[in-house]
């Protein structure tokens, strides 16, 4: 069965007066119908751009190399009233602060009622039971249809969005820090909502965020992304259970949690993606770097049920070591 | 015990910028209540934890205690002294003593000053040197010591140029520069990279260890706190809602908020994927905040006697037709009419019948309250009939006090003997 | 086989090596530096280029306006009966006028006045709009609300009917003029500043200088000032060339200049009768003179602003 979602050598970089910075460079990613999938990483390791790259709604000064695949179709080479139908209605999308997405003039009765008839050929009232709804479903009350979005909690807009997000039916949401700038107890409202309606519609999800807790609640597979690479891949219970590549070591670890009983970090800083480091991105920051390490690139490849890019776990490298 | 800072009963409220108009209005000038009584004291040499979401007030407190905001009410006592009255230019001295570091190291720097000069500035602020090249000596050693090495290199960069680690390092370094002896970090990490946290930690705590200093850790990451903290305090719309022990609160939280809180939080382990229990709604604003316990319509442990007021039944009602939306909305809105029109009275709240005559509204009402539960309806005294439509009464609520015992304060009627 | 953890490593790029020449590291943080080094970055673009075009005009004209005396064929008020409404020729490059004069030399005499007006009305309207607008933006509360209403009553008057009215009361004359068009532009430089200051005062490092303990005074000068400066160009070039246009205006309508002192804007005035007999050099060269110093302000302004706003953007990252 085909993906739902599949990226070939995608890369996007941005040419800036400093140089060319090497947001995303060379992933290979697929998503299947019905999957969670987990895209964690540091500030700069390139997920947002990777998000906002399959939405395709990069920055004029961006360019993008490779394909982007959706249900069989490469996003790059569709017109753009194409691009917006699949980008409306197949796919849904959620963002970090809902005001940025919300007009304030409008109210929301407003933006759901554009939002439809944009895609639909529906009667105003037909548009609105779709809108009242979807917003049940996210426990919003109709009484407050008509109000305006500034007359919203925090947690509200965000359900607001994610009603948005849904109301076509799409087949994929993708959620860009969701819950970032919510509190805990709103962000277990809010991932438990979009788990429910994930479940009754199965949707799949590309969850984009450095919150390595969500990501194990919600998802049933996680990519590790470093300095615009995909490093580590596969199962969420296989990686965090046992992670492989010294990034994702020192990333789990590094996570304070209730039992944390000494801190963590990983030394040195999150490179600049102008001028990376030669080779494997990490290997200055890594405590096992070895010889090939700064040489070149370690390929993501395939090892005991997940991908991992990383010449210790290559096994026709010298001194690589070989899981057991 | 020697206490650096002492507050008693402190209140902050924010009067609420409304226009012209809405001020000539009945019901007089609104004002957010930040931190609505607020008292607690902190030993010096102590990590004091001040935990609360956002909308908890904690931000306002920590300020208040640094009398950057002026508080509306009660007493901060520091080192001793009494400064909750204290004019802007005679609190200016005392920033020598207390400091604080802030969440967003790119906000906190001025963009237009090197990192050289941003630290120096105190130096020159408190007339400990007059030149900034006087200052550089003792900068280039404060920047050694929270790790900007090497210093020379730091000296002349500009904030844009620096990763949000450093910016705090030097947001730390500028507060450090004077010696103070009281430091209160606002959410000093949560805007940092997983990776970089556990550094900047460290170095808090390295140098509360070699210069004898006291902080006040405001964060809304009960995990970063149970770490560092000797006490927490729990806070909530503006009221410490339990106190202890560090571990003691973890071990053994009394609060039904602290519970939700520490149930709340995401554990990276997909092997222990729990389903949570989390209580409804979100953090109210704190201009009108509930009655009574302010946590009381979210709280799962309620009792009848927590608070419940009319307010309450009209959120009920209205939350109650989002389930509705399927299928007998149309009735809802019709018998019971619009909910904001509803009149309340005390503890009684009154609707107006629609058309088809108060007995329907009755029955309706009655109908409602019989099928639901919980502590709200436990909580309403009687439903009775009148000229033009029905009345609900809610009985009086237990007044809540703060229970002491052990090493712990818990706001919370149910613990509170009748 | 551990790897080293590496020192501190800060994600710039390269930097133009012709820039670091023309503007060394260390005087890139002053000031100066902080809006000339950005004009320098983009002087390949097309912002850039408008900018460097709209200060060449400003520079040509000030050269011209100083040098006035030296590169002036003929005196500009020497009446020469013999020579009247002569057109453009090799001996008048420009022409005559109604009474003989040299319009060449006229029209550089006229850039010294315009100057004048220039430096003695914006530059005044800077030195005290400015300063109050940082004050009360600062100060906040009933102050600033007296203050900008005062401000926003005269900012909403038709500028060139204020001007009139002043003039009218003051009467004719070079300082005169100056002191109109000062009235009229210190709204302008009070507002802008004024609500830059308003702005910053909610930034959080303003609130970390007061965490410091610093003054008033030392966080209006070190924190507010130095980022708001940054604005003042803009205005500064927008003023200058709307100040030109009002003094011509004036000249134009009989309030302004003294005759026979050269002004562009009198010239104008003055000229406007010859039209209908085809003599079109003694309007045409004022006319473009001000046309061209007032586009060439007018581009100095935008490009300064394009430039600059966006270093405030990053700067903030």
């Amino acid at each position: 069965m085909e993906n739902l979602l599949e990226t070939r050598s995608l890369s996007i970089h941005y040419r800036m007066r400093r140089g060319t910075v090497r947001a995303v460079e060379n992933v290979n990613f697929a998503l299947a119908r019905g999957e969670a999938v987990g895209l964690v990483g540091e500030s700069g390791c390139g997920k947002s751009t990777l998000a906002k790259g399959i939405l395709e709604v990069l920055p004029r000064y961006a360019e993008v190399k490779g394909e982007i695949l959706f249900e069989g179709r490469d996003l790059a080479s569709l017109p753009p009233t194409e691009l917006r139908k699949v980008r409306g209605e197949r796919i849904g999308l959620i963002f970090q602060d809902p005001m940025t997405r919300l007009d304030p003039l409008m109210t929301i009765e407003d933006h759901f009622t554009e939002l439809i008839r944009q895609h639909r050929e529906v009667e105003k009232d037909e548009a609105k039971a779709m809108a009242l709804k979807a917003l049940a479903a996210v426990g919003i009350p109709p009484s407050r249809f008509r109000n305006y979005p500034h007359e919203f909690s925090g947690g509200m807009r965000q359900r607001i969005m994610i009603a948005m997000a849904l109301v076509l039916e799409p087949k994929l949401i993708i959620a860009d820090e969701p819950t970032t700038s919510l509190d805990v107890i709103v962000e277990g409202q809010i991932l438990r909502v979009l788990e429910e309606l994930r479940q009754r519609y199965g949707l799949a999800l590309l969850l984009v965020t450095h919150n390595l807790g969500i990501v194990a609640e919600t998802c049933d597979r996680v990519a590790v992304m470093y300095a615009g690479r995909i490093v580590e891949e596969g199962p969420v219970r296989d990686i965090f259970r046992e992670p492989l590549h010294p990034y994702t070591q020192g990333l789990l670890h590094s996570v304070i949690h209730l039992d944390t009983k000494e801190l963590s970090s990983i030394p040195g800083y999150p490179p600049g993606l102008v001028r990376p480091p030669s080779g494997c991105a990490f290997h200055p920051r890594c405590p096992e770097a070895f010889e090939p390490c700064p040489k070149a690139v370690p390929a993501l490849v395939p090892k005991v049920g997940r991908r991992v890019a990383c010449y210790l776990h290559h096994d026709d490298v010298e001194g690589g070591a070989t899981v057991g | 015990m020697d206490n650096i800072v002492s507050i008693e009963g402190l209140k902050v409220y924010f009067a609420v910028q409304k226009n012209f108009l809405s001020r000539l209005l009945p019901g007089g000038p609104k004002y957010v209540r930040a931190v609505d009584g607020v008292s607690l004291d902190i030993r010096r040499g102590e990590i004091y934890g001040l935990v609360g979401e956002s909308g908890s007030g904690k931000t306002t407190l920590g300020r208040a205690i640094l009398r950057l905001v002026k508080p509306s009410e009660g007493k901060i006592v520091f080192e001793g002294s009494d400064i909750s009255h204290l004019k802007e230019r005679e609190v200016r001295p005392l920033r020598r003593r207390m400091q604080i570091v802030f969440q967003d190291p790119h906000a906190a720097l001025n963009p237009a000053m090197t990192v050289g000069a941003a630290i120096a500035h105190p130096l020159m602020i408190h007339n400990q040197a007059t030149k900034e090249q006087d200052a550089k000596p003792n900068v280039l050693r404060m920047m050694d010591e929270v790790g900007l090495n090497p210093a020379e290199d730091f000296y002349h960069k500009l904030p844009s140029e620096l990763s949000g680690g450093q910016l705090q390092r030097v947001v730390i370094a500028r507060a450090m520069i004077l010696n103070p002896s009281f430091i209160v970090a606002d959410e000093p990490v949560s805007m940092l990279d997983m990776s970089v946290r556990a550094r900047i930690l460290e170095l808090l705590l390295d140098l509360k260890r070699r210069h004898n200093l006291t902080y006040l850790f405001i964060t809304h990451d009960l995990a970063t706190a149970k770490f560092l903290c000797n006490r927490i305090g729990i806070m909530y719309l503006g009221k410490i809602m339990e106190e202890g022990q560090a571990s003691e609160v973890y071990a053994d939280p009394k609060h039904p908020y602290t519970k939700a809180l520490l149930g709340a939080i995401p554990i990276p382990d997909p092997e222990r994927r729990t389903a949570k229990s989390l209580p409804r709604g979100e953090i109210p604003d704190a201009i009108n905040p509930p009655a009574n316990c302010c946590f009381h319509p979210r709280c799962p442990a309620a009792i009848e006697g927590c608070g419940w007021e009319p307010r309450d039944v009209l959120n009920y009602l209205e939350e109650r037709r989002t389930r509705l939306v399927t299928g007998g909305l149309d009735k809802d809105v019709r018998v019971l009419g619009e909910l904001k029109r509803a009149r309340i009275d005390g503890q009684t709240v009154r609707f107006r019948a629609s058309g088809d005559g108060p007995a329907e509204l009755l029955e309706y009402l009655r109908g409602i309250v019989a099928e639901a539960h919980g502590p709200l309806f436990d909580a309403v005294e009687g439903i009775s009939l009148e000229d033009d439509g029905v009345s609900l009464r809610l009985k009086p609520w237990t007044d809540i006090k703060e229970v002491i015992s052990d090493r712990r304060r818990v706001l919370c009627i149910l613990f509170q003997s009748t | 086989m551990a790897g080293k953890p590496v020192p501190s490593d800060v994600a710039i790029g390269p930097e133009p090596a012709i820039g670091a020449a023309i503007l060394p590291p260390a005087m890139r943080r002053g000031i100066l530096g902080r809006v000339l080094w950005p004009l320098i970055e983009e002087r390949r673009t097309l912002t850039g280029i408008m900018t460097f075009v709209g200060l060449g005009f400003l520079l040509a004209f000030i050269v011209i306006a100083l040098a006035a005396p030296l590169i002036s064929p003929y005196d500009p008020l020497a009446i020469n009966t013999s020579e009247l409404l002569k057109a453009p020729s090799a001996s008048h490059l420009m022409g005559t006028d109604h009474l003989g004069r040299d319009v060449l030399s006229r029209v550089f005499w006229g850039a010294r006045t315009s100057l004048m007006i220039m430096a003695i009305g914006v530059l005044v309207a800077l030195v005290v709009g400015v300063p109050i607008g940082l004050t009360s933006g600062y100060l906040g509360g009933l102050v600033d609300r007296a203050v900008v209403l005062v401000m926003d009553s005269i900012y909403s008057f038709p500028g060139l009917l204020l001007a009139m009215a002043l003039a009218a009361i003051l009467g004719r004359g070079v300082v005169n003029i100056g002191i109109a068009i000062t009235v009229i532009y210190v709204p302008l430089y009070f507002r802008v500043v004024r609500n830059h200051v308003v702005a910053v005062k909610q930034e959080l490092f303003v609130e970390a200088a007061r965490a410091l303990g610093a003054k008033p005074t030392s966080v209006i000068a070190r924190y507010i000032t130095f980022n708001v400066i940054s604005s003042i160009p803009v205005i500064f070039s927008i003023s200058a060339a709307d100040a030109i246009l009002t003094a011509a205006g004036l000249s134009f309508i009989g309030l302004g200049i003294d005759p026979p002192i050269p002004d562009w804007g009198a010239d104008l005035a003055t000229a406007q009768q010859w039209l209908p007999n085809d003599i079109w050099w003694t309007s045409f060269f004022p006319g473009f003179m001000i046309l061209l110093l007032t586009v060439g302000l007018s581009m100095l302004g935008e490009g300064i602003n394009d430039i600059v706003n966006p270093l405030l953007r990053r700067t903030k990252a």
